[in-house]
């Protein structure tokens, strides 16, 4: 299979006034042509640095990364014709044009014919839902409606390779559930979709992606398909726990002899704390259980789970992706 | 600076006396104030607006003319280094002719003419707090409509008597007459108490005005949602 | 790349300037726009003039002096015009709008789509000089009666086209030089067009002749295009004095190279240094 996105020992770093930040830390990646592959990660992992470098707008410090075959620094007018970077979060266009404007000034520099450009552009609105928006100025566009536009621009060019930065960043559960399952079926239907797209949201990684790499503090710390990775922990053992406090501190839990990792997720409404637990070997549990009642915290629930993505998270770091987590899991 | 050069030149072409020269000078350190109203105090609130910390002034406890008058004073020290390099530089370069007596009439002019100019201020903050985009057009837009009627360059009283009752609602127009004829002409309190008189109305009339509209406006942005939007 | 494709981004860029300058109020207020400020520094200079005649020591009006002015300040609008859009385009889309990344992504790139934005400000410009002569022309002449000798059938009109069209490529330069120091900086749009057009409007002789300036003022004088831009304009409409059209377009020439050089070579830069810090998106501008 030919590589759609190599790198060899990405290293992006950033010297500010008083400290220096490694955003990217020797990254070897290949992404091979029509996979939907994910790049997972908390905040400042270096997720946006990595598709900045691939998208030609940053230089790395050091190594190499191709897309497509093309050197991202000495072929970037190439690469620029085959890819389109779509940014969760951004809302790129004027809002004093109408949605039908804003996604015509792009198709024209794109270079889209005017017949192509409005057969695409009408066939986008459709497919995305958002046609009877058509004449609507895009600031008065909801954020849901806005994105579906940016995703639509994105998808304008008829990329090779499109690039997703937290494309479903602040869209409700139904909207980034329609938006993830049209750009699954876009990768499937182009004949050469591929899709880098990154994120920190486990299950959209897990629902999307044929493979997923987890980075942090700019390194790769594991590659492989969703269920490989979950596979890898089936030896280990996940415990949820909820508790009845939402202040206590679980720290003690990190500290103790077997216990790989935890995450702890606040639920302010119900005033509970859910902890999962993650520990090589079943006994370790009644450990934690008799510490707990120590503390005279109330336990509402204890069960064993399955391992999610977030758990492969939990076992390469230590820790999980905080708080704010509940209710991502769309 | 340099367009005030410009016009010195222009006077100097014509073998203008050199009063004049002073004239454009004094004219020009003043109007490093008025900018400083403009785009540092009233065009504050815009930036504010943009950057989406409006929001936090606005829910923090402070009155709003505390804070419009915060942001004056973070601009102040530059603007009076500049309207002092813009003095300076402009009397050794043009080597301009000041005969001033009364030193003191002249402070008292030109802080009652900075007052006047804020509280003028503080009345654009509220349009820029609503209006931002057009609100900063219109101020791009009367930038040289106010040199041309304050009579920054020339003296006023050459002008149409209509247009003169026009510059006249303009402190700036007063103030500056004022200050010239303290410092140019050497003029004392005497001859210029109508200007302090004029001045002392405006701070009067435009500071309860400025504190009304700030608050009618914030209160009118509340109730249509637009404190917060961003520009388009 | 596709010519094409190059030239629909132009069109575009010029579509999409329109659409901004005249979104935010109806076309008479547009007008105003384009009126108001550049009458007001007409009527400024003009009352200037006026005012120094009458109280020079020999209390002559000079009307060839006055043409002279008339003029210069009228033609000056390219600059400020052009510069004022240039200036602020980069900010806004990189903030405002975040379409700065896409654009730069977009085959034809910023470039062409600067050139575009700045040939919508040459076309304003165009709309507010002729604006700005007829309403000047108005005031002093027909409301003051201040005789401006300008013939307008005997202008040179080959000679005002040419000059034209070589002061264009000098404006578009300047537009490249201030896009290309906004993309490397952030904020100082509104600065970086005041002293700019301040210099130019001081040295480029529009109000008054360079000659009363002092040997250095001269100097830097020579060096700018606008000087010639404005020679050329006046001598094209005016006919004054003995003048070599001739070399002046040849100074005109070489001094628009030169600033060509200078703005392609600024926005070169800040092309390879917005690559090399990541300062297409930038979002941290305060
Ligand atoms: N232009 C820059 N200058 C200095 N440091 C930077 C710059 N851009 C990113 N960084 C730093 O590099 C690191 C990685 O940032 P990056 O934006 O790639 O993270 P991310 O994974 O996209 O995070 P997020 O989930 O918050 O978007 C962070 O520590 C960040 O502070
Ligand atoms: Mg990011």
């Amino acid at each position: 299979m030919s590589q759609s996105i190599e790198t060899r020992d990405l290293t992006r770093i950033f010297k500010g006034k008083s400290e220096t930040v490694k955003a990217l830390n020797k990254v070897s990646l290949s992404i091979g042509e029509k996979e939907v592959f994910g790049l997972l990660g908390p905040n400042g992992a270096g997720k946006t640095t990595f598709i900045k470098i691939l998208t030609t707008l940053l230089l790395p410090t050091s190594g190499e990364a191709h897309v497509d075959g093309f050197n991202v620094v000495k072929e970037a007018d190439k690469v620029r014709k085959i890819i389109s970077l779509v940014s969760g979060g951004e809302t790129p266009g004027y809002g004093i044009l109408s949605v039908r404007e804003n996604l015509w000034f792009f198709s024209q520099l794109y270079g889209l014919s005017s017949a192509v450009a409005k057969e695409k552009i009408k066939g986008l609105m459709a497919d995305l839902d958002f046609e009877e928006y058509a004449n609507t100025r895009m600031a008065k566009l909801s954020t849901g409606y806005r994105q579906r536009l940016n995703l639509a621009r994105g998808l304008l060019s008829d990329p090779k390779i499109l690039f997703l930065d937290e494309p479903t960043l602040g869209l409700d559960v139904l909207t980034a559930k329609k938006l993830r399952s049209y750009i699954v079926d876009w990768a499937k239907k182009e004949a050469k979709g591929t899709v880098l797209l990154t994120t920190h949201y486990m299950a959209e990684a897990d629902e999307m992606c044929d493979r997923v790499a987890i980075i942090d503090q700019g390194r790769i710390l594991a590659c492989g398909s969703p269920n490989t990775l979950k596979e890898n922990l089936k030896e280990n053992q996940i415990m949820k726990v909820e508790t009845a406090s939402i202040q206590a501190d679980f720290g003690f839990i990190d500290k103790m002899v077997g216990v790989i990792g935890y995450s702890q997720t606040r639920n302010i409404q119900t005033g509970t704390t859910t902890l999962k637990i993650m520990v090589s070997d079943d006994e370790i549990f009644s450990k934690i259980m008799s510490e707990l009642e120590k503390a005279k915290l109330k336990i509402l629930a204890v069960n064993k789970t399955e391992p999610t993505l977030e758990d492969v998270y939990i076992s390469l770091v230590g820790r999980g992706f905080e708080e704010g987590e509940a209710g991502t899991h769309a | 600076m340099l367009t005030l050069s410009a016009y010195v030149y222009l006077y100097k072409m014509l073998n203008a006396p050199a009063e004049f020269a002073s004239f454009v000078i004094i004219g020009g350190t003043m109007v490093a104030f008025w900018s400083n109203v403009l785009w540092n105090m009233s065009a504050q609130f815009y930036w504010e607006k943009e950057t989406g910390s409006l929001e936090v002034y606005l829910v923090a406890p402070i009155s709003r003319m505390a804070i419009l008058l915060g942001m004056a004073l973070g601009g102040i020290v530059n603007t009076t280094l500049r309207a002092a390099v813009i003095l300076i530089a402009g009397t050794l370069i043009f080597q301009v002719p000041f005969m001033l007596q009364e030193p003191f009439t002249a402070l008292l002019m030109f802080f009652l003419t900075i007052i006047a100019l804020y509280a003028l201020g503080m009345l654009f903050a509220s349009l820029f707090m609503l209006y931002g985009r057009e609100a900063w057009h219109t101020a791009n837009l009367l930038q040289e409509p106010v040199y041309l009627l304050s009579g920054l360059y020339f003296p006023v009283n050459y002008l149409p008597f209509i247009i003169q009752i026009l510059a006249s609602l303009i402190p700036l127009t007063f103030g500056l007459d004022g200050i010239r004829r303290v410092i140019i002409l050497g003029e004392s309190i005497t001859d210029t108490w109508l200007n302090v008189a004029v001045l002392v109305v405006f701070i009067l009339v435009l500071l309860p005005f400025a504190k009304f509209a700030l608050n009618y406006m914030e209160n009118l942005g509340k109730k249509e949602g637009r404190l917060t939007l961003r520009w388009q | 790349m596709a010519v094409n494709t190059i030239l629909r981004t132009v069109k575009q860029a010029i579509w999409l300037g329109w659409k901004i300058d005249t979104n935010w109020a109806n076309p008479l207020v547009f007008a105003i726009y384009y009126l108001v400020r550049p009458l007001a520094s007409l009527l400024i200079v003009g009352f200037i003039f006026l005012i120094g005649s009458l109280a020079s020591p020999s209390g002559v009006f000079d009307p060839q002096y006055f043409a002279y002015m008339f003029v210069g300040n009228c033609f000056f609008v390219y600059v400020t015009h052009v510069m004022m859009s240039m200036s602020i385009l980069i900010h806004e889309d990189r903030v405002h709008y975040e379409v700065l990344k896409h654009i730069y992504l977009s085959p034809a790139s910023l470039k062409w789509y600067i050139l575009g934005r700045a040939l919508n400000g040459v076309l304003n410009a165009s709309t507010s000089l002729i604006l700005t002569l007829g309403f000047g022309l108005l005031i002093f002449q027909g409301l003051l009666g201040v005789q401006i000798p300008i013939n307008w059938l005997g202008i040179d009109f080959p000679l005002l086209a040419l000059s034209l069209i070589i002061g264009m490529f000098c404006f578009l330069a300047l537009g490249f030089m201030l896009c290309g120091i906004n993309i490397m900086t952030s904020r100082v749009q509104f600065m970086l067009t005041e002293y700019v057009s301040g210099t130019l409007y001081l040295f480029g002789g529009v109000v008054f002749l360079p000659e009363i300036l002092p040997s250095w003022g001269q100097t830097i004088s020579n060096a700018l295009p606008i000087t010639y831009f404005l020679k050329s304009i006046r001598f094209a409409i005016l006919h004054q004095t003995s003048f070599d059209a001739q070399t002046n377009i040849a100074y005109l020439v070489l001094t628009t190279v030169g600033a060509i050089i200078l703005g392609i070579g600024v926005f070169k830069i800040a092309e390879y240094k917005a690559r090399r810090d990541g300062l297409i998106d930038r979002k941290e501008e305060y």
